[in-house]
């Protein structure tokens, strides 16, 4: 079975701009293990092209970034791509990972409670804090601050592209959360980062897991 | 429960939700000006945040309930629950 990731990250205001850019050690790694790699960035991130991605190249691995509510996930302009009426269709057979908020409540379990949908599902379930720093607003991969929150965010998809199990990605990247909120409390840290600390223990304790933990790519 | 004893329960609710919208609010307005905070779908300056807490906004709940939950972890020691916790970021 070939491995295949399919990514989205429209990048149309300050937010996702930085998800977008953080993406990019993803593909990276996806590139170095031979994934076939879908990338619906910036305008692509519509519908139309997530529904024809999906059939036509079966993605075993989806990365969502973008805006959400409980019951879908938004693409450029806040498009829908997927919602609870399709995702069990859309997210067949697939792990998923979802960057926004609030989709892990409610979508997370639908797709993946039939059996029919989605194999695995990560996500958040309530809302997805992200702090930046104002000063680094134009090179958000050198940003001090959201670096926390993204490079800990991103071991969920880069555990997964390794090989991991749903179960071993999601309590890396936890207890990377963790590592780096004692971290961002310890001298060593600036007081930005030491004000931004307590944000990203909450995207810890929101982020969920649904349907099979022992799920791996490969 | 007679109508003095709810009315001092209803009273002290009332303050430790003051007390809860001051805590989170002092916490918010001790950001510095260099951060940017994303909740949810958009970004909010500091003023925004707090006045929303203040105000009792959905927002507003939704960010004091998240602030106490975190307090509620420290209060019990769960932040420190990690198997290597030496491996400190760089």
């Amino acid at each position: 079975m070939p491995k295949s990731l399919l990514i989205t990250r429209p990048d149309d205001d300050p937010l996702l701009n930085a998800l977008f850019h953080w993406c990019k050690p993803i593909i990276l790694e996806a590139q170095k293990k031979q994934f076939s790699i879908y990338d619906l960035s910036g305008n692509k991130a519509i519908k139309t092209k997530f529904d024809s991605y999906v059939s036509r190249n079966n993605p075993k691995l989806i990365f969502f970034n973008g805006h959400g509510s409980k019951d879908s996930i938004h693409g450029y302009n806040k498009e829908v791509l997927i919602d609870s009426t399709d995702c069990i269709q859309l997210l067949r057979g697939t792990i998923v990972y979802v960057r926004s908020c609030n989709v892990g409540a409610s979508m997370g379990q639908i797709s993946t409670k039939s059996g029919g949908g989605a194999v695995a599902f990560i996500g958040y379930s309530a809302k997805f804090w992200l702090i930046l720093s104002k000063s680094r607003n134009t090179l958000p991969l050198l940003d001090p601050v959201a670096k926390f929150f993204l490079e800990t965010s991103n071991l969920v998809p880069l555990s997964l592209i390794k090989g991991n199990s749903v179960e071993e990605a999601d309590k890396k990247s936890r207890d990377a959360m963790l590592r780096s909120y004692l971290f961002m409390n310890s001298s060593k840290a600036t007081t930005e980062q030491r004000q931004a600390a307590g944000f990203l223990y909450l995207n810890r304790l929101f982020q969920v897991v649904h349907g099979d933990k022992t799920a791996r790519l490969y | 429960m007679n109508g003095d004893d709810k009315n001092t329960k209803k009273n002290s609710e009332e303050k430790q939700e003051e007390y809860f919208r001051e805590l989170v609010s002092a916490r918010i307005e001790a950001l510095s000006d260099d951060l940017e905070v994303f909740f949810g779908d958009q970004n909010y300056t500091r003023e925004e945040l707090v006045k929303n807490i203040r105000e009792g906004t959905e927002l507003g709940k939704e960010i004091i309930e998240s602030q106490l939950m975190l307090l509620r972890d420290m209060a019990e020691g769960k932040i420190y629950e990690i198997e290597d916790s030496t491996q400190l970021h760089a």
